[in-house]
């Protein structure tokens, strides 16, 4: 990171490699498009570079980043949720089929995307990004009790969609 | 449960060319940064200063100093012209907001900020009526967002989209696609087809304070007019050849089609106004109708030399009278202000844009080093916003 900051383009593509995965799959998780989630996770990977100077060096850049992705996801995915999308719909697609046609990584998507996004977002953050619940809290500005209950109802539903006879 | 972390962490990547199309972009960012803190900025002037020295107000620059002479010598023919004095972008002479495309995103300037970069890279935009949003066409994804960059919607479209114009009430987005002219609501609602058109033709153009009617050209040399909630076409029209530009005056009496010779205006009922020719070997390139009158200030290029001229319709008769206002070579488009007080001139060659008043007390602002201002892409102004 310090190399970063000091302009070495290594240090700053390795901290690309390091961290777009995962950046990316949340954001696409969230937001169940994969367009509308990579130019969510690329402009978060902008904005942190313009705000590179700005950054305490003493502290991780993960946890600064999964901040910016997850705050810029949810916003995304808040604006898509009040109007209509046509198109890029694959996970919501794989919401609506019977549990059987599904791969298990395809199982685990489909009762991800059926979740209600305050519900996917928290538990995106927590499993993907592995976010602690203060850190959730902290980036989606919400107390820290809705983000339990939140991440308890999700983690509930998924239960039950993925173990639905136990 | 406790088996869903690794389940979730293991899912595979939605995109793998993902990380290498955004690591262009990604990395593009970061050498700007680097190459601006060579420059010395950053480290040695405090924040307060580098926003306004870096994002407000430009110094000119030898740039400039042509902007100057070029200025002095040509815009009002007066040896007592002041030399050009820079332009504040966060306060736009003629007021508004610019919306700026370039190769690596799309930006905003103006309306008490600086440069805000507020999306990735457009093949085309345009702003809302009042300002609020931006409609963005980009391969086949026409999207919508607000002025911040907050997505608010976006459709795909049969092929790739262009010519995105927002209509003057909000309501309805036109867009060319897959040689097609469509629709959608404001809300991303409806898009549907409309009507078919010829390749590569100008941007369809909405008629102000007429309901939902677009102006379109059908063919190379047809242009039709066409109620869009409806589907029925009002009129057609002869359009000039090579037809570049599509634009309305203000009050909706008055359609411009510019072509690349030819130059026509037609009223409201399609009947022919003026008709006239570009002089031998000068070719049209722009035209940019004024916001509160039947002028236009009209782009045209002989050889390597751009001329900026303001048209107005002769008081009485078909002629169109031109004022030129200057001449320069690289100049790349114009653009009449929302107040009507202004035009922006958009000399590429120079990477400056020239604020030339059309008020002669005024005096003619200049902005510099324009392209380092938008993420040195080349920028084009995709619109200017809006007047109040």
């Amino acid at each position: 990171m310090r190399a970063a900051q000091r302009g070495d383009a290594d240090a700053f593509a390795e901290l690309f490699r390091a961290h777009w995965p995962m950046a990316h799959r949340a954001a696409w998780l969230i937001v169940r498009d994969e367009r509308l989630a990579e130019d969510v996770a690329q402009e978060a990977f902008i904005a942190a570079v313009g705000a590179l100077d700005r950054f305490d060096r003493r502290r991780p850049f993960a946890p600064w980043l999964r901040t910016i992705v997850a705050r810029r996801a949810i916003d995304a995915a808040r604006a898509v949720a009040v109007r209509r999308e046509v198109g890029g719909e694959a996970l919501a697609t794989l919401a609506g089929r019977a549990p059987a046609a599904l791969a298990p990584a395809e199982h685990v998507l489909a009762a991800l995307a059926a979740l209600p996004l305050d519900q996917r977002a928290v538990v995106v953050l927590r499993h993907v990004l592995a976010m602690p619940p203060g850190e959730i809290a902290h980036a989606l500005d919400l107390p820290r009790g809705t983000v339990n209950s939140r991440l308890r109802r999700g983690l509930d539903a998924l239960h039950d969609a993925l173990e639905p006879d136990r | 449960m406790s088996a869903l972390h690794p389940l979730l962490r293991d899912l595979p990547e939605p995109d793998p060319g993902a990380q290498d199309r955004a690591w262009r972009l990604v990395d593009a960012a970061y050498a700007r940064r680097s190459r601006t803190r060579r420059r010395g900025f950053g480290r040695r002037l405090p924040a307060a200063a580098l926003g306004v020295a870096a994002g407000l107000v430009l110094a000119l620059t030898p740039a400039g100093a042509d902007v100057a002479h070029l200025v002095r010598r040509q815009v009002a023919e007066h040896p007592r012209t002041p030399p050009p004095r820079p332009a504040a972008l966060a306060r736009l002479p003629g007021g508004g907001k610019l919306l700026v495309a370039t190769a690596t995103g799309l930006y905003t300037a103006g309306a008490g900020h600086g440069v805000r970069r507020i999306a990735g890279r457009t093949d085309d935009a345009a702003w809302s009526a009042f300002g609020r949003y931006v409609v963005t066409a980009r391969g086949r994804e026409v999207a919508v967002s607000a002025a911040d960059g907050r997505r608010v919607w976006r459709v795909v479209a049969p092929g790739p989209a262009d010519g995105v114009r927002w209509s003057p009430d909000g309501n309805r987005i036109a867009y060319l696609s897959a040689r097609t002219l469509r629709v959608v609501a404001g809300d991303g609602t409806g898009d549907r087809l409309v009507a078919g058109v010829a390749a590569g033709t100008a941007a369809p153009a909405w008629r102000p304070g007429h309901g939902h009617q677009v102006v379109y050209a059908a063919t190379r040399r047809v242009g039709v007019l066409v109620d869009v909630d409806s589907g029925r076409p009002l009129w057609r029209v002869r359009l000039p050849a090579r037809t570049r530009q599509l634009a309305w005056s203000a009050d909706g009496r008055r359609l411009l089609a510019l072509g690349a010779r030819g130059l026509r205006s037609f009223d409201s009922r399609g009947r022919t106004v003026h008709r006239g020719t570009s002089a031998p070997g000068r070719l049209h390139v722009a035209a940019s109708p004024a916001p509160s009158s039947h002028e236009f200030v009209l782009l045209d290029r002989a050889g390597s030399q751009e001329r900026v001229s303001l048209v107005s319709p002769a008081r009485r008769g078909p002629s169109l009278r031109e004022r030129p206002l200057l001449t320069a070579a690289g100049i790349g488009a114009v653009h009449f202000s929302p107040d009507g007080g202004w035009i922006l001139v958009d000399w590429r060659g120079r990477g400056s844009w020239l604020l030339v008043p059309l008020q002669s007390h005024r005096a003619t602002r200049s902005v510099d080093r324009v392209p380092s201002r938008f993420g040195n892409g080349e920028p084009i102004v995709a619109g200017w916003c809006c007047h109040r």
